[in-house]
């Protein structure tokens, strides 16, 4: 029994979430933007909505830098001489909300589907997956333009021809992992102590596939803004006056030889927020799987003991 | 009550079906298990046993497993014919598992606690703290120490023999009538291996369970099932009380699986290891399956499949050398 005795001996207390994200910085930082970018999208069109549309022609292509005309023209002014900042921030609500949606949207439809498919019946899961080939050897673009040449450009339905062309990824990831999940003895003792098929689903195999699909939706996160944004270049998009970092991005690419900052500040946005929203659901997988989350309760402890193997190094430059 | 066994296999015919062949892994199991009483499966890798329990258990994975013939009957009801959410109702309150591999039976994103207290959870016995202490007490039972506090550990931080103890707090959490241990000790070292099997012996007493022991380690037999049954290639080819039949056996393949073993006693004796392998399940051989490799083969076990043949009362083989192998 001693290795037992050992085990409860070594038995660390839980540390909680809040404790641990100061102890990462990037994932700190990272949060904070999240915050920021969070505030823009609750209050920049409110705040900001009339600066962002106010034209100054003497402030054309104003350069970024100088707060000669007020600290909102500091990223510089559009080919209209429109704040950027201003602009940037109104854009968060309605880049966020379509991009966020989409994506949400198109891993709730492909999970349930590619649950379906991996674990219900054969003959379900080939049509399933059948539908996906289709879906994925249509070119998204061309999808995207034939639906919304027929629908109207709206916000609703552009969201609902993202998140379609971007739901085969969600549905065949699922659908892998269900099937190698399913085969793991522990599913077999749930169904042998009675789980029924609804319950092994929500408490098995759910949980196990999740943090895949988290991380697939914040890097899916970047590729609909840029997808939603060439939609707005080809002019079917979100049509003016309403604004998204993607079509500033589409706006400032005539002027690219002689305003860089027009397209550069909201690609940074999208850039930002991507990486940030990907640091972020890292470091939540890492918090979420128990067989992961000592490393991040071991950071930050390293320079209190320098002794401890395997950090030696690190530690005996800082003692 | 003892002559209204719990469970009765009665002629069970499992085969997988794959792309070019079939596989018979189940050729006609008979067997039975008398309440309260620990009944063995006895044989090699391949034999059939572990498909048997998860044929029972209605585990199998259908295609590329199918149940071709036989029945299997449960407190008197047809198992394999009863709906699917009929039969889930059993699982866990009547009857339940133990896996071979206790690395891997546990789910690795739940707590401990939680998982067993999700149990309770799910079959709506009870709920909330209530559940979380049946839970703690259940893991005190088998034998985890602190557990209260080891309930909120996950599966990585407990060792294979304390994740088997887990196992097993799950399988009897609802006090089933009937636990089936498909080698529970096989992924363990052998001093737990001792443990465990006291372990379940203890509670099988305790709570008056009857219990399915499939294994192949002998001494495992000998120490704690009642009756025997030894299969090979699918079939049962002899069964009986423990003690008669392995220590004097009247199945040729009973008999050489004896004389495999190594013995303390007989130190310096040499091992007679069977010879040849087990036969390829998609091409079992004619007559007696396990004729190439027996030493009392004639011509008759090649032709004719060996008819079972009662030894004493409670006691057959299936061979037709029973009488001349019994008096080895």
């Amino acid at each position: 029994m001693s290795t037992a005795e050992q085990e409860a001996i070594t038995i660390r207390r839980v540390t909680p979430w809040w404790r641990l994200l100061p102890r990462d910085k990037f994932a700190l930082v990272a949060a904070c933007w999240m915050v920021v970018l969070f505030a823009c999208f609750l209050l920049g069109p409110e705040l900001f909505g009339k600066a962002a549309t106010a034209i100054n022609l003497r402030a054309r292509n104003l350069a970024p830098g100088s707060l000669e005309n007020g600290w909102l023209m500091i990223l510089g002014g559009d080919a209209l001489g429109r704040s950027i900042l201003a602009r940037l921030i109104v854009a968060s609500r309605n880049t966020m909300t379509i991009a966020l949606t989409a994506v949400i949207l198109a891993m709730l439809a492909g999970g349930a589907l590619g649950m379906i498919a991996g674990y219900i019946g054969r003959g379900v899961g080939q049509i399933i997956m059948r539908f996906a080939d289709v879906l994925q050897s249509f070119p998204s673009l061309l999808l995207a333009v034939v639906v919304l040449y027929v629908l109207e450009p709206s916000v609703t339905n552009l969201i609902i021809v993202l998140s379609i062309t971007r739901l085969p990824i969600y549905l065949r990831v699922t659908r892998a992992e269900v099937m190698e999940v399913r085969e793991r003895v522990f599913v077999d003792a749930a169904r042998a102590l009675g789980g029924g098929r609804f319950h092994i689903l929500r408490r098995h195999i759910t949980p196990v596939v999740a943090p895949t699909l988290l991380t697939i939706l914040t890097v899916d996160f970047s590729i609909v803004m840029l997808a939603e944004s060439s939609l707005s270049f080809l002019g079917i998009g979100i049509q003016p006056p309403e604004i998204t970092w993607g079509l500033m991005v589409a706006q400032g690419r005539n002027y690219l030889s002689q305003a860089w900052w027009l397209a550069f500040f909201p690609g940074l946005a999208i850039m930002l927020a991507t990486l940030s929203g990907n640091i972020l659901s890292n470091w939540l997988r890492i918090v979420s799987d128990p067989e992961q989350r000592w490393r991040l309760e071991t950071v930050g402890q390293d320079k209190r003991k320098p002794e401890k193997q395997g950090q030696g190094a690190g530690g005996r430059t800082d003692g | 009550m003892a002559d209204h066994p719990i469970l009765s296999v009665d002629n069970l015919q499992v085969e997988f079906r794959t792309g070019r062949e079939i596989v018979h892994a189940v050729n006609g199991a008979t067997f039975s298990v008398a309440p309260r009483e620990t009944a063995a499966i006895l044989g090699e890798s391949g034999s059939g046993k572990s498909v048997t329990a998860a044929a029972i258990m209605r585990l199998l994975q259908s295609p590329p497993a199918f149940v071709t013939g036989g029945s299997v009957r449960f407190k008197g009801q047809d198992v394999l014919s009863m709906p699917m959410a009929e039969w889930r109702r059993f699982c866990g309150r009547d009857i339940a598992m133990v896996f071979q591999d206790a690395l891997t039976s546990l789910n690795p994103v739940f707590s401990v606690g939680w998982q067993i207290a999700e149990l309770f959870r799910a079959h709506g016995v009870a709920r909330g703290k209530d559940a979380r202490d049946r839970a703690i007490e259940l893991l005190g039972r088998v034998g985890i120490p602190d557990p209260a506090l080891r309930a909120r550990d996950y599966t990585h931080q407990f060792s294979g023999g304390m994740r088997q103890r887990v196992m097993i707090a799950m399988a009897i959490a609802l006090s089933p009538d009937l636990l089936t241990a498909d080698e529970p000790t096989t992924a363990l070292d052998v001093t737990v291996q001792a443990q465990i099997m006291e372990l379940l012996e203890d509670l099988r007493r305790e709570s008056d369970m009857a219990m399915i022991l499939i294994t192949h380690d002998l001494g495992v037999v000998a120490d704690v099932a009642d009756t025997v049954w030894v299969m090979y290639a699918g079939r049962v080819v002899e069964h009986g009380p423990v003690s008669a039949v392995l220590s004097r056996p009247a199945h040729a393949y009973t008999l050489a699986l004896l004389n495999s073993v190594p013995r303390a006693r007989d130190k310096g004796r040499k091992l007679e290891p069977i010879a040849g392998s087990p036969p390829d399940l998609a091409r079992i051989p004619d007559g007696c399956a396990f004729h190439p490799r027996c030493r009392f083969a004639t011509n008759l076990c090649r032709v004719e499949a060996p008819p079972s043949v009662a030894i004493a009362p409670g006691r057959a083989a299936e061979c037709h050398h029973a009488g001349k192998v019994f008096d080895v």
